[in-house]
């Protein structure tokens, strides 16, 4: 299965974004914004985190109206597997693929953080609880734009009588508060990552990408994974690797 | 009373330039684009226009002189080619506002100022009618389908839009 990551000048992740999806055994390739015809080749598509054209106007929409994104959705709307990574997650947002419940139209924001807390940008680790992680799973962030909202209420109902909501912030025991430091941005109902009602495209605001090896997890994070980094095995599978492994089996299933 | 100053770039604005290309390559009857800071300050008191006029030129908070170049909102503006879009965005978090505040209460202690807000002022002059300036300016501020919300979007951003004929 061949995924394109695909790299809008100023995103910053595409070279671990490759190697952790090699290690769930795809094969991934930096295809770059302006080579849009290379895209029709691959299975599925990952879009990085970083800082595409500098966030300018605002994280994610330059590159939101580029003609390479036209053949993103079509790729989608053909049921390809699509993830964008925190700017990769603004970045479908403003395209309108996520939530994706009314196809084409921009249902939803990444606004600035506001906890009540902290505005702004912010840079931490956090626990992550739901679908993508039916355990608890220790996750790195950074992000000034991360907090998940629509003006919508109607939207908001649907994604939670959908389930879209594929990882919401919460304690390392899984509970779920929305309190900061737990939530750490002020997205509404915890939310973390966000998928389209047919569940293949999903918007992912922590780095998975940088938790894909025990090594990577801080000695701060308590628990297994700090135990795993201890192990000394330096190929030990991080927490991230769950997301790597749920998109690997997204890509089969929709190749099959 | 509110003051209200409008901060250009002296410099290249590449914040502009982005605009401007998604504007053109979404085909419209562009003219003209301009973009400016708008800074809104509630003073209260005797010499109000003086010490905003001071929080403007003896700081760097909101005008750095090396980059920015600044007017009263009221000052004469370059004249319209066209029709004239007027789009201001303002962020529902309003972050530096909130923050240019804080600045200048408590480390210049100028109590007067009671509130700043801040937002961005798009100038679009078109070659066009205004029902057609109108229908650009709903999509640029995201009603609409695909390739709509250039400008600004409507879920954490709240915005004001007019057509000058």
């Amino acid at each position: 299965m061949r995924v394109a990551v695909v790299l809008f000048p100023g995103m910053n992740c595409e070279s671990e974004s490759v190697r952790a999806l090699e290690s769930v055994g795809l094969a991934a390739e930096i295809v770059r914004a302006n080579e849009p015809d290379r895209l029709d080749a691959f299975d599925g598509f990952l879009l990085p985190g970083g800082f595409s054209y500098e966030d300018r106007i605002r994280a994610g929409v330059v590159a939101a109206h580029l003609p390479v994104m036209e053949r993103i959705v079509r790729a989608a709307e053909a049921g390809r597997p699509v993830a964008g990574i925190c700017n990769g997650a603004q970045v479908l947002l403003e395209t309108g693929l996520v939530p994706g419940l009314h196809p084409g139209r921009v249902e939803m924001a990444l606004a600035l953080n506001d906890s009540g807390q902290r505005v702004g940008y912010y840079c931490d680790w956090r626990w992550l609880v739901g679908d993508l992680f039916p355990e608890p799973m220790p996750l790195p962030f950074a992000h000034a734009e991360g907090r998940f909202v629509t003006r919508d209420p109607a939207v908001e109902r649907a994604i939670g009588d959908r389930g879209l909501i594929a990882a919401r912030y919460c304690e390392p025991n899984g509970r779920i508060t929305r309190a900061w430091p737990v939530n750490p941005n002020g997205a509404f109902d915890n939310a973390a990552a966000i998928r389209n009602p047919e569940g293949n495209v999903l918007a992912i605001m922590p780095h998975p990408e940088r938790a894909n090896w025990a090594f990577q997890v801080p000695v701060a994070v308590e628990g297994e994974w700090r135990e795993a980094k201890r192990s000394g095995f330096r190929d030990a599978p991080g927490p991230g690797r769950r997301f790597f492994t749920a998109f690997a089996d997204l890509l089969r299933r929709a190749a099959a | 009373m509110s003051l209200v100053a409008r901060v250009h770039r002296k410099t290249r604005d590449l914040v502009r330039d982005a605009a401007e290309d998604l504007l053109l390559a979404d085909s419209a009857p562009l003219l003209a684009i301009d973009r400016a800071e708008r800074w809104s300050f509630d003073v209260a008191g005797g010499d109000s226009r003086a010490d905003v006029q001071a929080i403007l030129e003896d700081t760097t908070l909101v005008v750095n002189p090396n980059v920015h170049r600044w007017r009263w909102e009221e000052d004469a503006e370059a004249a319209p080619r066209g029709t004239r879009l007027e789009i201001e965005v303002h962020d529902r978090v309003d972050a530096l506002g909130r923050s240019v505040l804080r600045a200048v209460r408590e480390r210049r202690g100028l109590r007067s100022v009671s509130a700043v807000a801040h937002s961005v002022v798009w100038t679009i002059d078109l070659e066009a009618d205004r029902a057609a300036a109108e229908s650009l300016a709903r999509r640029l501020v995201g009603e609409g389908e695909r390739g709509a919300g250039a400008l600004a979007n409507p879920h954490s951003q709240e915005i004001r839009w007019r057509v000058i004929a």
